[in-house]
């Protein structure tokens, strides 16, 4: 029994999709590249019109998309790839920038684009209704009811009204684990890599920068340490 | 008419009910005892009361008669569904799928369907969904579903695609014989 659920068990490793997206082609089809240490990495930094059409979710909206590559050298040993190890430089901006989770932008952005509401707000609805008649027995009672126009009116009253009753667009929980997927889905792969994978990673817009230049990227781990100069500064609005 | 003034009257008390006890108990202080992961995005409270109309709705119906509801007459309780047309009962906020048979709503996502084969079908995690032609447009539930368009060539396009609310996807699907997909 307990060899036909570990060969399920490898099955299903084996068939699972590897996360990541394809690495390109050819290293100079990316904005830097350098190797060092017996690792290349290669890196591309997404702007935002690029990245409304890469991604579903928006975002572009306060985060850097850095396309990132890592070739190791063949006949190395795997190299534990984590997303920390990575760190941003902006010009003009002195400390290094860390990406985030994609769990963490999900929350961030369905509560950036959640309906901001006041416990006290007062939402009043008034109805009115027209209808007409025709008459004919009661059922129950078998009195006969008068046919002719009938009107109505009423008022609704809601306490801690949030708009108008639809919700925002990716404001809602199945939202936020769709954006989580889907962020999951692309961002560069972690854990032992033996061969060349890719993938995004996210780093937080720092606060009141609205447009900025990505200078660098570097790679520091245990085994090895890559620094990327991009040539021509890429801007970001 | 009388049953009509008497439903405003208790519809307004209700309101100045409401009203009276939101005033108690309104807190407008922002919570700053929780931690928050990005401080940029912190969602703070207004310190103003609002009173914010939702819109008038008007609406017209038609009865044949009175009928009869197991938990009595509606009226004067409620005289919107005395024979007439209640625009909130009705009202396609309430019900998103009463008039579309829950093909569209508010709290799902567009897709748009672009392939030059006409004759191709969709389908959807696997099940068939209907032919492109009759599917340019349709509505999911927000998730991520894997789409694939086939035609009777044997031509396919496969993709995942990620479905948020109140989003238009757009998915240029161009496809290529089965044979020339390139495995990963």
């Amino acid at each position: 029994m307990k060899f036909v659920i570990m060969v399920l068990l490898a099955a299903g490793a084996a068939s699972a999709e590897v996360p990541g997206i394809r690495p390109r082609a050819d290293l100079s089809d990316y904005r830097a590249h350098s190797q060092q240490d017996g690792i290349t990495i290669a890196a591309d930094v997404m702007d935002a019109e690029q990245a409304r059409h890469a991604f579903a979710t928006d975002v572009h909206n306060g985060y850097i998309v850095v396309e990132v590559a890592v070739y190791p050298e063949s006949g190395r040993q795997p190299m534990d790839l984590s997303a920390m190890d990575f760190t941003l430089r902006l010009k003009g901006y002195p400390s290094p920038i860390r990406p985030v989770s994609a769990r963490t932008i999900a929350a961030v952005l369905q509560r950036k684009s959640s309906p901001k509401t006041n416990p006290s707000d007062i939402a009043l609805y008034p109805t009115v209704g027209i209808g007409y008649e025709s008459g004919g027995y009661d059922p129950v009672y078998g009195d006969r009811r008068r046919g002719g126009w009938r009107t109505a009116a009423g008022v609704g009253v809601g306490a801690g009204a949030s708009g108008n009753g639809v919700p925002a667009p990716a404001s809602t929980d199945r939202d936020r684990k769709t954006m989580q997927t889907e962020l999951e889905d692309k961002a560069l792969p972690e854990g032992p890599a033996s061969k060349a994978v890719a993938g995004y990673l996210y780093f937080p817009i720092p606060a009141k920068k609205k447009q900025f230049d990505v200078t660098a990227l570097e790679y520091r781990s245990n085994e090895a340490k890559v620094h990327l100069n991009f040539p021509q500064s890429a801007k970001h609005k | 008419m009388q049953s009509s003034r008497s439903a405003l009257l208790v519809f307004l008390s209700l309101g100045l009910a409401a009203l009276a006890s939101a005033a108690e108990g309104s807190s407008l202080k922002p919570d700053s005892d929780k931690g928050e992961e990005d401080s940029s995005a912190t969602v703070t409270q207004s310190a103003h009361r609002r009173i914010r109309f939702g819109g008038l709705m008007v609406g017209v119906g038609y009865s044949s008669g009175p009928f009869y509801s197991p938990f009595g007459y509606y009226p004067p309780y409620f005289p919107g569904y005395w024979g007439l047309y209640d625009p909130i009962w009705y009202s396609p906020f309430v019900h998103p799928g009463l008039y579309t048979g829950f093909l569209q709503g508010p709290n799902m996502g567009e897709l748009k369907l672009k392939t030059a084969s006409k004759d191709a079908s969709l389908y959807v995690d696997g099940a068939f969904a209907g032919l492109v032609e009759k599917l340019k447009k349709f509505w999911l539930a927000p998730g991520v579903y894997n789409i694939e368009v086939r035609d009777p060539s044997d031509r396919a396009f496969r993709q995942r695609v990620y479905v948020l609310s109140g989003k238009t996807l757009e998915i240029h699907a161009a496809l290529i014989p089965e044979s020339q997909k390139e495995t990963r």
